[in-house]
């Protein structure tokens, strides 16, 4: 299946880089649905580019009278997820492989459509095309909701400042970041004008901050996500020579030291826009 | 055996020794190299098939009994499949190429690849041939020519009472083990097999006997009070009421105290910094 993803996502590295990112946002990005729906008035749940299916699982859990289900492009990913499921007994929770681009899904089916971290897949010009469709599929009433993250992370460590900016330079090269010049991913400033394209009312926006400074409860996690973050970007940023396979070695090597040392200062934050269908 | 090679084998588990050989015997793959990679791979494949094994598990207890039916690269309801290690070696190969059923045939009839059943690949192996994969660097020859059906899965720590040294023990366990030997190993996936005890992404530990109990070869309070004397001393077994019926509360809470002595021990033998005592 063609995918838009920026990465090989069925490489181990990229695997387990999409699972501990799973986690850490299930974790820290507060409240499984957007704080204005009505738990009791949701039946049918979306969620668009699933990865290994954390948070399809954890609304299952919580929510037992709603039928969750993911897509990803990823067969890995739909099998590891779908054997989650099954092993721990969520009948409510279903996984689908699927190009986000095309739904194999009638219109009006979902009361709630999720999409975390998809901007980086989609090329800038495709946007609002592609979350056309994703409200074609949305019922009248029904809630859409993005949680994007910025980069880069702010920190006082100059190699991972550098690594994320030569990161976003080659995807800027590829036209997968909003921002000009490739400074930032800019992914969080189009949110809102994506739900007004849309014609989403009651449009809303929260900003969540994570300190992933040494030290801190999100310092393991994030760094191991860095680390694997690094790993799997190599071929995009060689691919758009970006810089040199053997600069980029010695970037890693300086900033996986960096980011171990015990005065290592690190901070992102998330943004969750969402916005409802009239009817 | 550690005077013979320049490793010791429980630190590769749950690579078979032939493997660890064939790596360290391609010259552009030296110890450090292993060393750096080796650790975090181990825990990242145990934690991508970790589902897979549980569903298998599931399905297996569902049935009563191992499948027979399937055929090698047949999806089966989920779980460790031929298709499945099929997709994940193809995936990080370099080439990308998409692995043949001929070859993963072949891989079995040179006692490469090992079956739990038909159509299942063997839980370690599969996480032994996704490994070695992953730290060869070429498209071919990743693996040793062949592999003996009677050579060890893979190789755990072996310690028989806590004043004699440690020493490297075969997985699957010779039959001749004291019940009270000690045994563990970082590799994380032991745990799937429920007679280890997982210690996170430590690895895992157990008693020689777990599993394997008989009558002339229980854990006794006594094994362990060798081990652990303050476990020990929390036993205080039930009075006599129903016979039977207090026996079996005693084993449980000797079983519960053992399994509460292994935790303890393995904070010692698991969880430090570098856990990796490869010879370099």
């Amino acid at each position: 299946m063609p995918s838009d993803y920026i990465a090989d996502a069925e490489t181990v590295q990229e695997m387990v880089r999409l699972l501990e990112q799973d986690m850490l946002l299930t974790r820290a990005v507060s409240g499984l649905l957007p704080p204005d729906v009505d738990p009791v008035t949701v039946r049918d749940v979306l969620d668009i580019g699933c990865g290994p299916g954390g948070w399809v699982l954890e609304v299952a859990k919580s929510f037992p009278h709603m039928h969750v289900t993911g897509i990803d492009s990823s067969e890995l990913m739909i099998d590891y997820a779908a054997n989650r499921a099954m092993v721990d007994g969520k009948a409510n929770a279903h996984f689908q492989m699927m190009n986000f681009r095309q739904l194999d899904f009638p219109d009006a089916s979902f009361d709630v459509i999720n999409a975390r971290f998809v901007q980086w897949f989609i090329p800038a010009e495709h946007h609002q095309r592609i979350a056309s469709e994703w409200f074609r599929v949305l019922r009248l009433g029904g809630t859409l909701r993005f949680i994007e993250n910025e980069q880069p992370v702010f920190t006082n460590s100059p190699a991972l400042e550098l690594s994320t900016t030569k990161f976003l330079t080659a995807l800027n090269r590829v036209g997968k970041t909003i921002a000009p010049g490739g400074r930032q991913s800019g992914n969080t400033l189009v949110l809102r004008p994506l739900l007004q394209h849309l014609g989403c009312q009651e449009i809303q926006e929260t900003a969540q901050l994570i300190n992933f400074s040494f030290g801190t409860p999100n310092y393991e996690a994030f760094i191991q996500n860095i680390v694997h973050s690094m790993t799997t970007m190599i071929p995009i940023i060689v691919a758009t020579k970006t810089m040199s396979k053997r600069a980029l070695s010695a970037l890693e090597e300086q900033t996986r030291e960096e980011i171990r040392r015990g005065d290592f200062l690190g901070l992102t934050f998330f943004v969750s826009a969402w916005g409802r269908k009239p009817g | 055996m550690q005077e013979e090679m320049p490793f010791s084998p429980p630190d590769f588990a749950p690579l078979p020794l032939p493997f660890v050989q064939h790596l360290l015997a391609e010259k552009h793959l030296s110890p450090a190299h292993l060393k750096r990679d080796f650790v975090s791979l181990r825990l990242s494949i145990a934690l991508i098939l970790s589902p897979f094994v549980q569903r298998q598990v599931r399905l297996e207890q569902e049935e009563g009994e191992p499948r027979k039916r399937g055929a090698p690269g047949e999806t089966q309801d989920g779980g460790v499949t031929t298709g499945l290690l099929q997709r994940l070696l193809t995936a990080n190969s370099p080439s990308r190429r998409p692995i043949p059923l001929q070859t993963i045939s072949a891989w079995h009839k040179r006692g490469l690849l090992r079956y739990r059943q038909w159509g299942n690949p063997d839980f370690d192996n599969a996480a032994a041939l996704l490994i070695t994969r992953l730290l060869h660097p070429q498209a071919r020859g990743w693996l040793p020519s062949e592999m003996a059906a009677d050579e060890p899965s893979w190789w755990c720590w072996r310690q028989d009472a806590p004043d004699t040294p440690v020493a490297a023990c075969p997985v699957p366990l010779p039959d001749d083990l004291p019940p009270s030997s000690l045994l563990w190993t970082p590799w994380s996936g032991a745990a799937w097999d429920r007679s280890w005890v997982g210690i996170g992404e430590w690895g895992a530990i157990r008693w020689a006997s777990t599993g394997k109990e008989t009558p002339d070869r229980r854990f006794s309070l006594e094994m362990l009070a060798r081990w652990d004397i303050r476990c020990a001393s929390l036993y205080e077994p039930f009075p006599p009421m129903f016979g039977f019926l207090a026996n079996d509360a005693n084993d449980t809470l000797l079983a519960h105290l053992a399994t509460l002595a292994l935790y303890r021990l393995a904070s010692h033998r698991l969880a430090h910094e570098d856990v990796f005592s490869l010879h370099t």
